[in-house]
């Protein structure tokens, strides 16, 4: 541990200092204030209308900060070869990837408690300005999808370091993220519509089928993690499908890690 | 001490099947308490071979220790100090951040790197910088950071990648000078060049390798015995071996 | 000098020309045919798969779309205001929308006020007329299957209830199972006190044009949106002044033991005092069915 954290410290500071977050922040801020003019628009549920918007606002900020300044500081050391002066030090390669991967996570952890933060500040108003439109509105939901995303983040980020652990580039790497971003999210939706083809009065071949089930299995399921829906209806979250995709989600962050510790054992820097 | 047995390093071209012979049987020892210098044309092998001391690299062939110690130890490191050629560290670090990181690695204790950090900064006349971010620093201000670097934890082994390269005059006295202040303690130290005047004057022994090869291992002394200054025992070694790509 | 005053001239110039080339691409835009913003709706599933995590803000921007739309027809000089195909668009993006959060209130409460409440459903257009009916059944009847969907999702709600209730009651005439619905609504929290005798009467035939009065008044009550509102309290006295003539018939027939021929003899017998005016500007006339109609058919002239 006394390497992992060193290491996870700097890169934690670089990434807080880097003037791409607070470019992030600052469109995130924008939006939360843009957030009670449209919210005002709608005609009865506004709460809803709120939530969501606020709650999208903080995910899509976090994902920025994932794709453009997480990668950046994966793809620098190897692109810019700073990861000599880390790797010259006595630090395994293995605590390389858990050190890196203990700083994105924390940098992606302090990023998302400040816009969550912007974002229950900016649905407070908002329930302050129309209180009568809030009926079935409810703070705890909230604070879980905000939770939720944060985790789903995290566990992009632990793909993402996966991906660097092979890619040569770090474009190669964002793109990779991206997709895996993209599949994870709609993959639950696909597969619904997979097994029940008559929604669209579509016929879908058997080869398809097969390739979306590798798919499910391959890709992590991010639309497990989310949550906004029902933070926007106070829909109720049992507690035990909470459990589970934490579970899930720390199983897949920890299997992601570990390859990429394995692949990143045989890496050389020449 | 260093010890280097029978190195061998091929490299795959990234693209087709192409192969690159970068090392072929290298052996040299650095004794402890020696300053050692390692020449060679550009691309001969001379980073391949500190890279793979460092664990960066690794060869196909052969074995490098330091104390005794296989490289691919990473506890080793706590024992050995690296200055990269070229350095580049995090853009919005400050050198003091940077030389917290290499104490706290090395399990140092806090005031233990306060004390060698101040004293290190001041020896590379950096203190007045040391809470700017590094992307602030010029090219002279990031080498002598990287120095510091190298040095905080104490180590036992220095090895030192183109120390020179990028320096004005009054740097390159600076670094001629913690060389010869390391040598005095006692520390082992390997620095790789092509700037042969530098060789000449710290080492006590240097190696000469061309096309990953080493053509020449030995004290200063047997190497100007056969006449000449190293310049031209260097060249006419170049030569023989039928390749440099120009200096 | 001369080359400051050349760099002023060559960046007045470059100006001056941006703001010209602006002006000019922007008109000649004007001559791209666009579909006057109802642009091609996904369905709800591909929908979903597109919108990634962000179905609930997708769905808020689609409805807005829908709102802009509709506020956007209000200005039309022409009649019918918003064409079938139009309202047909609607119904698309507003199930899309009801897709992607089937949750959200507002369509299905937009979609009850606009699909059902239009020029083709009051029967403006020759109500005799085959192709006309046809649209007008149509709308209707997607639109109470959109409601039910809002009826299934948020199971707290007494208002989509009530409104297919009503749908069933007034535009369908079928009373037993707005009664239905009106008796599921009564159970739901927070609901009307008034909602259970509504369906208990509903459960009766007849009293029809009374039913009606009790249904707009409890639609009143939870509508916010001004021009909603106001299309139902001209309902209202429209129908406030049928139950007036409803009643002066019945009084007609106790007394007399027959129907009378036309509204007037009910005057004639000074049963009421003067014949009402149709608030849709039309004129009430008693039809051979022997029940009150209006020659406005309840659509503003």
């Amino acid at each position: 541990m006394n390497s992992v954290w060193p290491l996870a410290i700097i890169t934690f500071k670089e990434g807080i200092r880097n003037r791409a977050l607070y470019g992030i922040t600052l469109f995130a801020l924008m939006f939360l204030i843009a957030n009670f003019l449209i919210s005002g628009l709608f005609m009865q549920d506004v709460g809803k209308v709120a939530v969501d918007m606020a709650l999208s606002t903080v995910s899509f900020a976090g994902l920025l900060v994932v794709l453009f300044v997480g990668i950046n500081l994966l793809a620098k050391d190897l692109d810019r070869k700073t990861i000599y002066i880390v790797l010259s030090r006595p630090i395994s390669r293995g605590k390389y990837i858990f050190g890196k991967f203990f700083g994105l996570g924390l940098l992606v952890v302090a990023t998302m408690m400040i816009l969550g933060a912007f974002a229950i500040a900016s649905i407070f108003f908002i329930k302050m300005a129309y209180p009568l439109y809030f009926p079935r509105f409810s703070w705890t939901p909230v604070f879980f999808a905000i939770f939720f995303s944060i985790f789903s983040l995290l566990l992009l980020t632990s793909l993402s370091v996966l991906f660097s652990s092979f890619c040569s580039s770090s474009f190669v790497t964002l793109i990779l993220t991206i997709i895996s971003y993209l599949i994870g999210q709609s993959l639950g939706d696909v597969k619904a519509l997979v097994e029940s083809p008559q929604a669209l009065g579509i016929e879908i071949s058997s080869l398809t089928i097969k390739f979306i089930s590798a798919a499910y299995y391959l890709f992590p399921n991010l639309s497990l993690f989310d949550l906004k829906i029902q933070a926007a209806h106070n829909l109720p979250i049992p507690l035990e499908h909470m459990f589970w995709v934490l579970v899930y989600g720390i199983g897949y962050a920890v299997l992601s890690i570990f390859f990429a510790a394995l692949i990143f054992e045989k890496k050389e820097f020449p | 001490m260093i010890k280097v047995e029978g190195l061998g390093k091929t490299y795959r071209e990234s693209m087709g099947r192409g192969r690159v012979l970068a090392l072929q049987d290298v052996s040299f020892e650095v004794p402890s308490g020696e300053v050692f210098g390692f020449l060679g044309p550009n691309g001969a092998g001379k980073s391949t071979t500190i890279k793979i001391l460092l664990n960066l690299i690794r060869p196909d062939a052969g074995l490098a220790t330091i104390l005794g110690t296989d490289v691919r130890r990473p506890e080793l490191r706590r024992q050995v100090g690296f200055l990269p050629e070229n350095p580049y560290f995090y853009d919005y670090l400050s050198a003091w951040e940077l030389l917290k990181f290499g104490g706290r690695t090395a399990g140092m204790d806090e005031a233990a790197i306060n004390k060698r950090g101040v004293e290190l900064l001041e020896r590379v006349n950096l203190l007045a910088a040391a809470k700017r971010h590094l992307r602030t620093y010029s090219k002279g201000m990031v080498q002598r950071a990287g120095l510091a670097l190298a040095l905080i934890h104490d180590p036992q082994v220095v090895i030192l990648d183109e120390p020179m390269s990028g320096l004005d005059p009054l740097g390159r006295k600076m670094v001629g000078d913690l060389i010869m202040e390391l040598k005095s303690q006692g520390k082992t130290v390997l620095f790789s060049s092509h700037v042969l005047t530098d060789v000449e004057r710290f080492c006590d022994r240097a190696a000469i390798i061309v096309n990953g090869r080493l053509r020449l291992v030995g004290a200063l002394k047997e190497l100007l015995s056969a006449g000449g200054s190293l310049e031209d025992v260097f060249l006419r070694e170049v030569e023989k071996a039928g390749g440099g790509q120009g200096l | 000098m001369s080359r400051r005053f050349a760099v002023f001239f060559l960046l007045a110039v470059l100006v001056g020309g941006h703001l010209f080339l602006l002006d000019k691409a922007t008109n000649s835009q004007r001559q791209l045919l666009t579909t006057g913003g109802r642009t091609a709706v996904l369905p709800g599933p591909l929908m979903k798969i597109s919108s990634l995590e962000f179905d609930g803000l997708v769905a808020n921007f689609l409805f807005l779309k829908a709102m802009v739309f509709i506020g956007e027809t209000l200005d039309r000089p022409e009649s019918p205001r918003v064409q079938y195909r139009e309202y047909l668009w609607l119904l698309r993006l507003l199930k899309t929308i009801t897709d992607l959060d089937p949750y959200f209130y507002d369509p299905y409460y937009f979609g009850n006020a606009h699909l059902v409440w239009n020029e083709y459903s009051q029967g403006k257009y020759h109500p005799a007329s085959e192709g006309y009916y046809y649209m007008q059944d149509f709308l209707l009847r997607e639109n109470i299957n959109l409601v039910d969907k809002g009826i299934r999702y948020r199971t707290w709600d007494w208002y989509l209830l009530f409104l297919n209730g009503f749908n069933y009651f007034y535009f369908l005439g079928e009373n037993e199972k707005a009664s239905e619905y009106l008796m599921e609504a009564s159970r739901k929290t927070n609901s009307s006190p008034l909602l259970a005798t509504l369906a208990a009467r509903l459960a009766h035939q007849g009293d029809r044009t009374e039913n009606a009065i009790e249904f707009l008044h409890e639609m009143i009550d939870a509508t916010e949106e001004q021009s909603v509102r106001e299309t139902f309290f001209l309902r209202l006295s429209a129908l406030k002044k049928v139950l007036y003539l409803e009643r002066a018939v019945a009084e007609f027939i106790s007394r007399h033991n027959r129907q009378p021929t036309a509204l007037h003899e009910l005057v004639k017998y000074s049963i009421i005092q003067e014949i009402p005016s149709d608030p849709y500007g039309g004129v009430f006339f008693l039809d051979e069915d022997g029940k009150i109609k209006t020659t406005s058919n309840f659509v503003n002239q």
